[in-house]
């Protein structure tokens, strides 16, 4: 049996407003090369001076992600060619901003922790345009963005643990309101180096990169596996190197590597002295770290008594489990709250393709709507016509009710009498029925709903057809 | 310490700077005489060598650091004009994916 | 003194005061200095900026006019070397590399000098990329020393102390990374300091070696030099590696007693017997005076420059990665492929001196080699901790600035290992980031400029200028100027 061993490294950009080590903005989406400077575009003569909130920020990553803070950290000079790269070196560290922490992640077999070998700060790279096969253009904006890197040790076994750490990284990284994350704009890149082996000894492992989602981080740890353990039983050898994944065509695929030969020439940077960090600005990071994901996610399962996938959808988004348990403050039941939320609510915003801010209906909303099922006034179908209705004006619930007289019908009576209609109308399928054809009983209460506009009891619908049909 | 042709040749590979062989002779001769006369100096002081030296022992007690305030740099066109190809404000150099399939 | 006195001779405050009180128009003082340079034959500047320069000085008479607060430096011209960025003008560092790149800001010196109204004449010449010790690896051309036409200025700020030597600036900045202040100041006859590392601000100092580089003055006196020193001086958020120290305040006149060492180096062989003279008869005078003289074995000076070279070399090999050709400077006329752009840009465009070292920096910096590079580093520190160590007894430390006078042109350019010799005094203080000043000790016999070099405890350039002063309080060499510009 081979055995993979996966290490990640991350690198999450580091939402400040203007660059790591120059004045000029950082910005998304800007007209190519507006974003620059003397100094982000490695002139003569520049040197780089320190953003402190990129270093506040990645204080508090470190203590998010339970690591050891060094209180003097070294930068240093890692020295390539690549057009991108402005100064023939990227500003990176040697004795790193903090050593030794950990992720915990929920496994088939429970908990488990990942362990973080190191975590630094860095400057980006500009950004290349392959417009044809003759000439690539270089857009600068990106050049000295600060970058935290996030090195685990090879501790993941599979493509399923790679996944959930990084999905809870990235949670912690939005949590404590440090990067955006967001993969497609290229702030949160990760590459994963795999190898496989028989014994405890590790393989050679191989570097892949180009990863630009979690499904293509996923089947390209998948595939570098499987890719390894037939080189081996073919009796061949890995070589140590960076792959590149090929969206199109699914596979890994050999990249030439940066230099060559790999020589960075590390040393010191001589143009930053060491970074010192103080007490005062560890505790005042400490004092901004919210409850985290994994804390959250046991406290939900246990307090509410919800189940791991829905507690894992409430945490993925803070925004989302907060206002779970607000509107269970406010009197909602739990399963109705988790159910709104999470097919409803979720539902309607993936539709609409608009974001959770957007939404206009409150945890008191969901509350008033319980209100309104638990006293029988209206059923669970209308509940869910009514938070389509109100998503994006916010409407009260009563008053909605009222306008559109969506007050529950239990007088029997009436039922009754509309019942008895449907079967007046319908007398081939109470033929069909009363000979055995037991699935026409839902074509019944259907008939039956669409007459009170849904506002029937289904209950008592049910209760009332089946009584009248067995007296047939 | 044992310095060759092929040292030359892959540190001027790696610093990215045409050689010719007259060159490569050259350079040889003086890199070996250079950190020969260092090796010297080493002995004569009694320091070994070796990577073991602590750059973190400056007694800093602060740390120079900036607000983060975007500040606006007014000279890009001089960036430009500056740059030897640029096209719509794009650095322009020869296509690299050609070089990667190579 | 008459005004054509004063512009040759005057210090910065004689020559301040004569502008202020309308003795001296502004526009008037640019002109002489500007003619100066014009009909000069040392190429000691690489770009003059003629147009500007006297629009600078009407500016300026308009500003007395309007009774404006002149500044401390009010209507004084100065040169800079051209490896220190002034925004709007090229910054070639004699290369043909950055032959036509226009510095997109202003050095941090650069500023604080204009906010005191000293007037930007133009850019000096120098080794490429401040990588010699002639100027003769200058794109450009070499300068001509402008006591012997035959011989070299010295390196690498070569241009701007020829520049103050034959009367075409006030003062100039120039920059030192193992000596390229001083030892042109002291072939030159001027006065030239490298301070403290970490006391003048980087910014804008096209870097060679940055842990050693510093911008520094070179000047007519040490009095001069002091004042631009308490200008330029001091934290710079831009540097980090800039110290948070007080601002300097120039020192007044002592009459204190000095504990002065000189080193035994000095009875070497190696030494001239002028330079040997000259030094040993001021430090008689000095005994004379009543200070206290003794003799240090120092043992450093032959281990400095290959200290130097590996240090620096391999900061340099990094320092000059960002010149591919591809945002600015120059780019080679044919290539197909990305490598060949690089190979051939930075082949081209380098010349040899600079591609040798850029060559043994990368060799240096290899990981199997990087132990060169550190180590380095263990020397320095022992240099440093031995210096400190004279100055728990000394104020100062005396050395030669030069082994010798300045040599012919074209004697040694071949033998790379002579050339950077002749930085074995300078480059102690960058390697421990002491401040050192070079003052001019006479002449020799064939005519030819000697200089003294002044060491001082890190940070005390208080002490250092005291010093330095004092002597040219006592003599006059300082005075001494070549026959022309007499």
């Amino acid at each position: 049996m081979y055995k993979a061993t996966i290490g990640i490294e991350v690198h999450s950009q580091i939402k400040t407003r203007s660059k790591m080590f120059c004045g000029c903005k950082v910005e998304f989406l800007s007209a190519p090369n507006t974003n620059i400077c003397s100094i982000c575009m490695g002139e003569p003569g520049v040197l780089p001076y320190t953003n402190e909130k990129a270093i506040l920020l990645a204080i508090r990553a470190a203590l998010a992600l339970n690591a050891q803070i060094n209180k003097k950290s070294v930068f240093a000079r890692k020295n390539y060619y690549y057009p991108d790269l402005t100064k023939g070196y990227q500003i990176t560290q040697s004795v790193p901003l903090a050593e030794n922490g950990y992720v915990v992640i929920n496994t088939e077999n429970g908990e488990k922790k990942i362990t973080i070998h190191r975590i630094h700060i860095e400057e980006d790279t500009g950004k290349l345009f392959h417009t044809n096969d003759k000439v690539s253009m270089i857009d600068f904006n990106r050049s000295g963005v600060p970058l935290l890197e996030i090195v685990t040790d090879p501790v993941i076994e599979n493509e399923k643990e790679a996944i959930s750490y990084l999905k809870r990284l990235r949670q912690i990284i939005r949590y404590i309101d440090i990067s955006g994350a967001d993969m497609e704009k290229g702030q949160f890149r990760c590459e994963p180096n795999i190898s496989v082996s028989k014994d405890n000894r590790r393989g050679i492992k191989t570097e892949v990169k180009n990863l630009n989602s979690l499904k293509a981080v996923e089947k390209a740890i998948k595939y570098e596996i499987e890719r390894q353990i037939t080189i081996l039983e073919k009796g061949g050898k890995i070589i140590q190197q960076t792959m590149l994944w090929d969206e199109k065509e699914q596979v890994t695929k050999t990249m030439r590597s940066k230099e060559g030969i790999a020589e960075y020439r590390y040393f010191k940077e001589p143009d930053l002295i060491p970074l010192i960090i103080t007490n005062e600005m560890i505790n005042e990071q400490k004092e901004l770290i919210p409850e985290l994901p994994q804390s959250k996610f046991n406290r939900l399962v246990k307090e509410y008594n919800i189940g791991i996938n829905e507690a894992e959808i409430l945490i993925d988004n803070p925004r989302l489990s907060n206002y779970f348990e607000k509107s269970i403050e406010k009197g909602c039941g739990i399963k109705e709250s988790l159910g709104w939320i999470t097919t409803d609510i979720m539902g309607i915003l993936n539709k609409s393709e608009k974001k959770f801010s957007y939404l206009k209906i409150t945890p008191q909303h969901l509350a008033d709507l319980y209100k309104y099922i638990e006293n029988k006034i209206i059923n669970m179908n209308i509940a869910k016509n009514i938070l389509h209705e109100i998503a994006f004006t916010g409407e009260p619930v009563d008053k909605y009710i009222k306008s559109k007289n969506l007050i529950q019908i239990t007088d029997t009576k009436s039922i009754e009498k509309i019942i008895d209609e449907i079967l007046e109308e319908n007398p081939t399928e109470v033929k069909r029925y009363l000979k055995g054809n037991n699935k026409l009983f839902g074509f019944f209460v259907g008939q039956a709903m669409k007459k009170m506009g849904g506002k029937a009891n289904p209950t008592i619908v049910n209760k009332l057809l089946k009584d009248i049909l067995n007296r047939r | 310490m044992e310095i060759n042709r092929e040292d030359i040749k892959k540190s001027a590979n790696i610093a990215k700077i045409y050689l010719t062989q007259d060159e490569i002779s050259k350079y040889m001769i003086d890199l070996k005489d250079m950190t020969e006369e260092f090796l010297d100096t080493l002995k004569e002081l009694n320091i070994s060598l070796d990577t073991d030296f602590d750059f973190n022992t400056t007694s800093l007690k602060y740390t120079n650091l900036r607000q983060d305030i975007p500040d606006n740099f007014n000279n890009i066109e001089t960036i430009y004009k500056n740059a030897p190809k640029i096209k719509n404000n794009l650095f322009v150099v020869p296509g690299i994916l050609r070089e990667n399939k190579k | 003194m008459n005004n054509s006195e004063l512009i040759a001779k005057g210090s910065i405050k004689e020559i301040r005061e004569a502008v202020i009180n309308g003795k001296l128009h502004t526009v008037e003082l640019v002109n002489c200095f500007i003619q100066r340079i014009k009909n000069n034959r040392i190429n000691s500047f690489i770009s003059l900026y003629e147009d500007n320069a006297l629009k600078r000085a009407e500016e300026l008479d308009k500003k007395l006019k309007n009774r404006g607060k002149p500044g401390k430096l009010f209507g004084i011209p100065y040169a800079v070397k051209d490896n220190i960025a002034v925004k709007g003008y090229e910054v070639t560092c004699a290369s043909k590399m950055l032959k036509n790149y226009k510095a997109t800001y202003n050095a941090t010196v650069i500023n604080r000098l204009n906010d005191e109204d000293a007037i930007f004449l133009g850019k000096t010449n120098l080794d490429e990329f401040a990588m010699g010790s002639s100027t003769e690896t200058s794109y450009f051309g070499t300068t001509l020393n402008p006591w012997d036409n035959s011989r070299v200025p010295g390196g690498s700020s070569g241009g701007s102390a020829a520049a103050i030597a034959s009367g075409e600036s006030v003062f100039a900045l120039g920059s030192d990374t193992g000596g390229s202040i001083r030892q042109p100041a002291a072939f030159c006859g001027v006065t030239g300091l490298k301070a403290t590392y970490g006391c003048v601000s980087r910014f804008g100092l096209v870097a060679f070696a940055s842990s050693l580089d510093q911008v520094g003055p070179i000047g007519r006196s040490a009095e001069d030099l002091e004042l631009i020193f308490s200008i330029i001086s001091g934290f710079d958020k831009k540097d980090t590696t800039t110290k948070r120290i007080e601002n300097y305040k120039v020192s007044g006149p002592t009459k204190r007693k000095f504990n002065i060492a000189y080193t035994n180096d000095i009875f070497s062989e190696e030494i001239s017997p002028d330079i040997k003279g000259n030094i040993l008869s001021i430090l008689n005078l000095l005994k004379e005076e009543g200070h206290n003289i003794s003799e240090v074995a120092f043992n450093f000076s032959k281990h400095s420059v290959p200290v130097y070279q590996i240090l620096s070399c391999s900061e340099a090999s990094s320092n000059l990665a960002r010149y591919d050709g591809i945002r600015y400077g120059y780019q080679t006329k044919s290539y197909k492929s990305l490598l060949e752009l690089y190979n051939r840009s930075r082949g081209e465009g380098f010349g040899e001196e600079v591609k040798r070292r850029i060559l043994f920096g990368t060799y240096i910096l290899m990981a199997k080699n990087n132990a060169l590079y550190t180590s380095s580093f263990k020397v320095s520190r022992l240099i440093r901790e031995n210096l400190e160590n004279i100055f728990t007894e000394y104020d100062v430390f005396i050395t030669p600035t030069t082994f010798n006078p300045p040599f012919k042109i074209g004697e040694i350019i071949d033998d790379p290992i002579r050339m950077h010799h002749s930085d074995a005094f300078t480059s102690i203080c960058n390697l421990s980031g002491n401040p050192g000043i070079s003052i001019p000790l006479g002449l020799t016999g064939n005519n030819l400029p000697i200089g003294m070099q002044i060491i001082a405890k890190r940070f005390d350039e208080n002490n250092l200028f005291q010093f330095a002063k004092y002597i040219q309080s006592i003599t006059d060499y300082h005075k001494c100027l070549p026959e022309e510009v007499k």
